[in-house]
């Protein structure tokens, strides 16, 4: 074999492997679309269903225009320097001429996502980072299901899925972010950079959308159970989310050509191996977490095994097998808590994204500062500890995470563009968005929820079904 | 600290290292390690004791004599119908007196059994029995209802 056989062999073993790793992030989607349709009521199933499809549009196409940019532009605003655009020097030297290299590859004109002999990764790594946002827009599609109009989730996801998780990443999981830099921070499988910033960004605007008619009593106050149309499918879909995440959290591995080991995004050693066995154990542990503490509820037992993940992401690959076990177990065991306390304090978050993934991200992205201290990442940068653990989790969770999701959702609800109308509500948004029910074949029992049902919205003849 | 290293080297070069290759927490002092190992068995066994604990029981099957008590009772009851003998009344209009001669007709055919019953009549301890039966459970809740209160006096005096 030629030297440049060698070195291309390499380069396609890199390409490879994060182009298949994004393939099977791709069953994230498809386990998102199975869950929240099962969590759906069946009135609601193809509104709830089309716009989680709708998300893979939204922030594939955004992430291309600018959310690519925005993550190699990012990393050192505002400590470290300004954002790095077009009207940065070309001939910067140093950290911000490394930098600049980054952001002119990631142009949506520029010549390396395009067809490219001469650059193999900058695309593959594009398609990683895209099924990433995709993923963070999905955990708010979720929780604001069968109230929100389609064109506020649209904006919303924009916002969320090619921006503000963006600008987390780019300084929490970026070799050049401040985090990193300046406090240590340590976030391998992104529990507070994506799961906490989504989390905290959905809480926001749930507390503006307000929850479903029928979810409260309208005297007392007190929640109802608005129970899932087709609970199999929801856990389903929870199974293939576990899937995809087997892929996303290798596609946080960092090998490229010319590599000895593999690293984190950090620069810091680790193994493939360890996800292997550490994913696999917080799976386990949170579902047992959940599963004792929810009193087998079916539905928080299997969002279990996602809160165990989130649990110990941050650490995954630092951490040893029993102390995983330990924190996944902790993390899923209160999450129902949370869940309920949320549901006490008026919100109506649908499929307990706060509690899965906000309250977990921030627990996942603690644990690093309790669990393991003292890691070096670099010359110059601190050891991991508390402190900046504690900084980087409260500017995703608060600054980039529940303020931008509660103030452009305040904006949506004053302008009147939040919310569907209570009697498209009731009347079901699969007949009020698309003319169509999910299941035509079946009539659908009244679900009062509390509300008198009338026709608000008249049946309309189903295409190519013979009128009489 | 929880990490085996102090210092970057020390971290990249952990295959020659003390800890020859691992790189986890705590690896330097597995003693932490072995306790979490045995707190996650501990959480284990927990998991597979609350699995027997299933939160939607059966509903228990009534303990108390009121079913059957209520089941004597009637029995009793259809008993002691048979038995009564409405008062004669006087009738004035015709239909009255066809009816009249109907169950007249019909009393006929139950005779037998009501002969039979007759020479068997006296006190019959069945129905004392469903009394009983009905009076006890009541009896014994008074009782526990009773002593709570006592015990709730006596609480709230200390």
């Amino acid at each position: 074999m030629t030297p440049e056989s060698q070195e291309f062999l390499a380069t396609f073993v890199s390409e490879s492997y994060y182009y298949w790793a994004s393939v099977f992030m791709l069953l994230i989607h498809v386990g998102f679309l199975a869950y929240e349709g099962g969590a759906s009521r069946a009135k609601n199933v193809l509104a709830t269903m089309v716009k989680n499809l709708l998300t893979l549009s939204i922030v594939g196409l955004t992430f291309f225009f600018f959310g690519w940019w925005v993550y190699n532009a990012f990393p050192l605003f505002p400590l470290q320097g300004g954002i790095v655009g077009p009207w940065t020097d070309p001939n910067s030297e140093g950290v911000v001429g490394e930098v600049l290299g980054l952001v002119q590859a990631s142009y949506p004109w520029s010549p390396a996502l395009g067809p490219n002999v001469a650059d193999n990764l900058t695309g593959v790594f594009w398609f990683a980072f895209s099924l990433f946002a995709m993923t963070t827009a999905s955990i708010l599609s979720g929780a604001v299901i069968e109230r929100i109009k389609v064109g506020a989730y649209a904006i919303l996801a924009v916002v969320l899925g090619s921006f503000t998780w963006v600008v987390a990443a780019a300084w929490g999981w970026n070799p050049y972010g401040w985090f990193l830099t300046q406090f240590g921070y340590h976030d391998f499988g992104c529990s507070a950079v994506l799961h906490g910033v989504a989390g905290f960004f959905a809480l926001g605007v749930l507390i503006n959308l307000g929850p479903r008619i029928g979810k409260f009593d309208s005297t007392t106050g007190k929640p109802r159970a608005i129970l899932p149309h087709n609970l199999p499918l929801t856990m389903v879909g929870l199974m293939l989310i576990f899937v995809g995440f087997y892929a996303f959290l290798a596609a946080c591995v960092i090998f490229v050509p010319g590599q000895s080991v593999e690293i984190t995004i950090y620069g810091t050693p680790m193994t493939l191996a360890s996800i292997g066995v550490n994913t696999t154990l917080a799976l386990c542990s949170g579902i047992v977490g959940a599963y004792i503490s929810s009193k087998a509820d079916p539905f928080y037992t299997i969002s279990g095994g996602l809160a165990g993940i989130i649990s110990v992401g941050a650490g995954l690959d630092l951490y040893s097998p029993a102390i995983v076990i330990l924190i996944a177990f902790i993390g899923a065991y209160t999450m129902p808590f949370v869940g309920n306390a949320v549901e006490k304090a008026g919100i109506d978050d649908a499929v307990g994204a706060f509690a899965v993934h906000g309250y977990c991200g921030v627990i996942g992205a603690m644990a690093v500062g309790v669990m393991a201290t003292g890691y070096p990442q670099g010359d110059g940068i601190p050891l991991t500890g508390f402190i900046g653990q504690l900084v980087g989790t409260l500017v995703c969770t608060i600054i980039l995470g529940f303020i931008p999701g509660y103030g452009v959702s305040f904006v949506l609800k004053k302008l009147g563009m939040l919310r569907v109308s209570p009697e498209e509500e009731i009347g079901g948004l699969d007949l009020t968005e698309f003319g169509l029910e999910g299941y035509p074949e079946y009539p659908i029992l009244a679900e009062g929820n509390g509300v008198r049902q009338t026709p608000a919205i008249p049946v309309s003849p189903q295409p190519g079904m013979p009128t009489l | 600290m929880s990490s085996p290293f102090s210092t970057l080297e020390e971290f990249n070069s952990a295959i020659d290292g003390p800890t020859e290759g691992a790189i986890y927490t705590f690896a330097n002092s597995p003693v932490i390690n072995n306790i979490a190992l045995i707190v996650a068995a501990g959480i284990f066994i927990w998991f597979i004791a609350s699995t027997y604990r299933t939160p939607a029981e059966p509903s228990r099957a009534d303990k108390s004599m009121n079913n059957l008590s209520s089941f004597i009772v009637v029995g009793l009851l259809s008993l002691v119908a048979i038995n009564h003998r409405p008062p004669e009344q006087t009738s004035t209009t015709v239909a009255e007196r066809k009816g009249q001669d109907t169950l007249q007709h019909n009393s006929v055919k139950t005779n037998a059994l009501t002969k039979y019953l007759r020479s068997s009549s006296g006190p019959s301890p069945m129905g004392l029995l469903g009394m009983v039966g009905l009076g006890f459970p009541t009896f014994s809740r008074l009782r526990k209802q009773r002593k709570s209160r006592s015990l709730r006096r006596y609480r709230t005096r200390r």
